[in-house]
């Protein structure tokens, strides 16, 4: 990782380098931010879609295409979040950000108890913590 | 309800691809400006959402049949490939870091996996 000094007033050609290929830590850590809110995003996304392709089976006509709200509604969250994660991926390495994507995994795995019906155990517990864990190691690396 | 090996199948694709557009996304990012017609010539970034639409299809197709909760996780698998092409294209460096959290993240999504297939 390179270290940024504090540039000459006269190194203008280096300062312009610095600007567009580095990020301050501000500005990573806003990335991480929006990538944590991403997360929520998608989350609710996936239930609905979840939702409606149920729907879809039931009624798999273009009408009922057109009039599935559930599926549309999570294309349309998709889709925010989508411009969400460009605007995140501004500052800051991929490597580093796009893995905290699978913090909506957590969401998903809670939303799925609340929402399905599904049930929690000691497996989904500490699948839950490690992605968790993962994703600590990942993000208190990001803005050094 | 179980999960067919055709929609895992469906899903790990559809991240394969997913792991395309975020390189598509980054490097658009970094085009960006603020006004509406570069959004337009920011060629990197509309291969970026095309992709993700389209992993977005397998990703609908798979989840028709199977659990929400088993089939989601398999999307990790594009995080080892955007790890191996944010190497190649953008010069990110491997840490350790990276491979202790990716770890981490990975076999937590086995643990999630493997949860489904349990009584509570």
């Amino acid at each position: 990782m390179a270290t940024i000094t504090t540039p000459h007033p006269t190194d203008s050609v280096i300062l312009d380098k610095v600007s567009v290929t580095a990020s301050t830590t501000a500005q990573k850590r806003r990335s991480l931010l929006m990538i944590v809110v991403f997360t929520l995003i998608s989350a609710v996304a996936q239930v609905l879609l979840k939702f409606g392709t149920v729907q879809l089976k039931l009624d798999p006509s273009f009408v009922g295409l057109l009039t599935n709200f559930p599926l549309l509604g999570g294309m349309a969250l998709y889709g925010i979040g989508a411009a969400l994660m460009v605007l995140a991926l501004r500052h800051g390495e991929l490597s580093v950000l796009y893995p905290l994507i699978s913090l909506s995994y957590v969401w998903v795995a809670v939303l799925s108890v609340l929402v399905f019906g599904e049930i929690m155990n000691v497996y989904k517990v500490t699948g839950i913590c490690a992605i968790m864990a993962g994703v600590a190691v990942l993000g208190s690396g990001a803005h050094k | 309800m179980t999960t067919p090996v055709s929609s895992i199948a469906l899903v790990t694709f559809g991240s394969f691809i997913g792991s395309f557009s975020a390189l598509g996304f980054k490097a658009g990012s970094k085009r960006l400006e603020k006004n509406l017609q570069s959004l337009f010539t920011n060629w990197p970034l509309a291969a970026g959402v095309a992709g993700y639409l389209l992993s977005s299809v397998f990703f609908i197709i798979g989840l028709k049949n199977g659990e929400l909760s088993i089939l989601f996780p398999m999307v990790s698998t594009g995080y080892i490939w955007t790890m191996v092409w944010s190497r190649l294209f953008f010069k990110e460096p491997f840490t350790r870091g990276k491979f202790v959290g990716l770890g981490l993240i990975l076999a937590g999504c086995v643990l999630l996996g493997l949860g489904t297939r349990q009584p509570g």
